[in-house]
């Protein structure tokens, strides 16, 4: 008896090994790894569309384009899965989004027909006045109220949700009553939205703010994480009169990948059991083409890493 | 603790040099004079000035880098992937 059971639990073992495996595998192939287009970029990624599994477009730049350019846009979108990314909406605000803005995006969304939209966990003006970048609100349950209903506008005026991206910050945002990641949290779920999460953003956010970005991660609802950002920046120094100035890290996208943000994808890949769309916005200073293709085969290689170490269902719980 | 007022209080000091010195001199006056909480006033006398310094600033090489910007370029980029039918459509 005592063999049959022990033979039993072995077969248990195996298949629940079997399992993992399984899943591990339909992940890993679900799993995609693409670029963000640039113009600069053009011709490198015309000609290595073999290794890019998806391209995501900036919705703004589209968003007052002839009809020859957003043709020329949808038909690029026949041949590579597209998704658009918008920068200007500022949803995360206690301010009411004009929907005018939300309406471009309806519109561009309705023409080139992407496999998704996403936008930005940010605000960007206020009073009439424009910021010019994305910039953190107060995390506070009144701030996530105003997002969730903006989210919730947007939904129903572009026909489908936005995927949300954190963002990255140098300053530590007043007045917040919430940390990052119960802030990013309570939007995610309140909205019934998923999540683009920036790898670097919440690095360069760790590295200001003196937290561990492992630990962080592991804090964000990893459940909800459809695609992630991944990319690079530069230390800053702060300004003299602070003594001793110490440094932050800007999210510039104008540098590579650092080991430390695909260690940070490994360890998605590693807690998520979903599978993940990974796209390297890259924004200036552009390296020859062989180095951002190493970068996406960096990439898929880190993820493969963490789905071959995947967490059991029941662990994650 | 978040509201409009805030938030435009905020902007306001990202983009407006003369008013974000001003406060970093003197940040009781100058909260004493918008329309804020007790709670966003206290909030706001214990920013993280150094962030708001460099925050201003990445956000002032922005708005430049905006103003900068070829915009032709991406129409230029993308009217090569029309004449570019090497590649066969993907699902």
């Amino acid at each position: 008896m005592e063999e049959v059971v022990a033979a039993m639990a072995e077969e248990e073992v195996v298949a629940a090994v079997d399992v993992e495996a399984v899943v591990a595998a339909v992940n890993l192939a679900k799993d995609r790894v693409g670029l963000g287009w640039r113009g600069e970029l053009a011709a490198g990624i015309f000609t290595n569309l073999d290794q890019i599994d998806i391209l995501e477009v900036i919705a703004d730049d589209y968003f007052h384009m002839d009809k020859r350019n957003i043709s020329a846009l949808r038909r690029m979108s026949s041949y590579v899965p597209v998704t658009l990314h918008g920068v200007a909406m500022g949803l995360a605000s206690t301010i009411p989004t004009e929907k005018f803005r939300i309406e471009k995006m309806a519109r561009l969304v309705e023409a080139i027909q992407p496999e998704s939209w996403s936008e930005h966990l940010a605000f960007v003006r206020a009073g009439g006045i424009q910021i010019g970048h994305l910039a953190a609100p107060p995390r506070s349950p009144q701030s996530v109220a105003g997002a969730i209903a903006n989210i919730n506008t947007a939904t129903r005026i572009v026909g489908s949700a936005p995927i949300l991206e954190n963002i990255a910050t140098l300053i530590d945002p007043p007045a917040s009553t919430l940390d990052e990641a119960q802030w990013v949290t309570e939007i995610i779920q309140g909205s019934d939205t998923t999540l683009l999460l920036d790898l670097h953003n919440l690095y360069a956010n760790c590295m200001n703010f003196g937290k561990d970005p492992a630990v962080e991660l592991l804090r964000f609802p990893l459940n909800r994480v459809q695609a992630v950002h991944l990319s690079g920046g530069k230390w800053v120094r702060e300004p003299e009169e602070h003594q001793p100035p110490k440094m932050r890290l800007l999210d510039d996208h104008l540098h590579d990948v650092p080991p430390e943000v695909f260690d940070l994808l490994a360890l998605l890949g590693r807690h998520a059991h979903q599978s993940i769309t990974v796209v390297i916005e890259r924004d200036g200073h552009f390296p020859n083409f062989e180095v951002i293709t190493e970068q996406l085969s960096a990439a898929r290689k880190a993820l493969q890493r963490g789905r071959q170490l995947a967490i059991p269902y029941q662990e994650c719980a | 603790m978040s509201s409009p007022q805030l938030e435009e209080f905020l902007a306001r000091l990202y983009t407006d040099e003369v008013l974000r010195e001003q406060f970093i001199r003197n940040p009781e006056l100058i909260t004493s004079e918008a329309i804020l909480s007790p709670e966003e006033v206290s909030a706001m006398r214990n920013i993280d000035l150094a962030g708001l310094q460099m925050a201003a600033a990445s956000y002032a090489n922005k708005r430049a880098s905006y103003r900068c910007r070829p915009q032709s370029i991406f129409s230029k980029f993308l009217g090569l992937f029309q004449i570019n039918r090497s590649h066969p459509p993907k699902n």
